[in-house]
């Protein structure tokens, strides 16, 4: 079992941890931090407050090294795919492919209207002939 | 003459009969273990225990605070000899102690003392309800400040003898999510932080914190003390 301090970081104050947490290793301290940013995030959120991205969990072995950072904005990660430019790139194109659509709805229902009228104008020919 | 309230309410015939032995509770002593029978009811002079409780997997919570108000064993004094719940002491202090069964034949045959402890044990019944609003509504800043407010109205003193870890025990959260709320509360003045003690300096603004979830106990509380002849019923109940 391993000492580690997690601090947490609001922007540029630092609030230290004196106590200190005890794990097996640095992947068990860094899941604890992801919890802490997760609880932090959670209660950020719930009192109408914006998602504090510039916070951070910083971990600190026993010998005062800084073993790992574990930021705030990773939480994001998963609602970050949304904002890649080749993502961004294909909802313009699909856009653009619903616009046309629309166009092309729009035309169709013009040239249907089109033909309504034309057939009418051939039914009142039609009935002008005498009957045979 | 006891600190505590419910003692001080009891008629003398209803002190008599309970033999009260007077002892000193160790902070993180457990006087009543869920699902045993406990051999003792503590009604508290100084300090104060929490109520938790546990599920068989790794969920737990406190639910409530007991100091001078009040007393352990609600379970007995509702009829049933086993606790679902366990209380350990969390601030030392001293408390007069009577056994189990003297205290449920006593409310067999007294009317006064059922009254006045199914009066306490509903004003404790209203601060488990705030506390369940606060963890499904309030923030942890809320929550820390009621908790700070439950601490303080059971202690003597304008400190609050209690480390960050056992505040994220008593709220159920992590101890920097408590470390931070403590630092927004000492920020603005309210709260002067020391290693293992703090210190309140504004009172009323951790009750304009919390507002939402604190106040019902003592309210209900006051009624109970009016209900049961209490001569100074304005006199703070705490």
């Amino acid at each position: 079992m391993q000492t580690f301090y997690l601090h947490l970081h609001q922007g540029a104050e630092r609030f230290p941890d004196r106590e200190g947490y005890t794990f097996v290793d640095l992947a068990e301290a860094l899941d604890e931090a992801r919890q802490i940013a997760i609880e932090c995030a959670t209660d950020r959120l719930r009192s109408n407050m914006a998602f504090p991205r510039n916070w951070s969990v910083q971990i600190e072995d026993a010998a005062g090294h800084i073993a790992a950072t574990f930021k705030f904005d990773a939480l994001l990660g998963d609602f970050d795919v949304l904002m890649r430019p080749e993502h961004a790139a294909i909802m313009k194109a699909a856009s653009r492919t619903a616009a046309q659509a629309k166009d092309r709805r729009v035309a169709v229902q013009e040239n249907l209207e089109k033909c309504w009228s034309q057939l009418a104008e051939l039914r009142d020919l039609f009935s002008k002939f005498p009957s045979v | 003459m006891a600190n505590n309230r419910l003692i001080t309410l009891m008629t003398d015939g209803d002190r008599d009969a309970l033999h009260f032995e007077l002892v000193s509770l160790d902070a993180r002593s457990r006087i009543e273990v869920a699902h045993n029978v406990s051999p003792y009811v503590y009604f508290f002079e100084s300090g104060f225990a929490s109520i938790e409780y546990r599920t068989s997997g790794r969920f737990r919570c406190d639910v409530a605070v007991v100091g001078k108000e009040g007393c352990s064993g609600s379970s007995t004094i509702l009829g049933c000899p086993r606790s679902a719940s366990s209380m350990m002491v969390q601030v030392e202090g001293d408390a007069y102690r009577t056994p189990a069964s003297a205290l449920a034949a006593r409310l067999d045959v007294s009317k006064s003392l059922r009254s006045l402890l199914l009066g306490y044990v509903h004003s404790l019944q209203v601060q488990r309800d705030e506390a369940m609003l606060a963890i499904s509504k309030g923030n942890v800043l809320q929550r820390l400040a009621r908790c700070l407010l439950l601490c303080h109205d059971r202690l003597e003193h304008r400190s609050v003898p209690l480390t960050h870890d056992t505040i994220a025990f008593l709220l159920g959260v992590r101890r920097a999510s408590v470390t931070a709320a403590l630092n927004t509360l000492q920020t603005e003045s309210t709260v002067d932080l020391h290693r293992s003690d703090i210190n309140i300096l504004n009172r009323q603004r951790l009750v304009e914190i919390c507002r939402p979830f604190y106040g019902g106990e003592e309210r209900e509380f006051g009624l109970m003390q009016a209900n049961a002849g209490a001569v100074d019923t304005e006199a703070r109940v705490f």
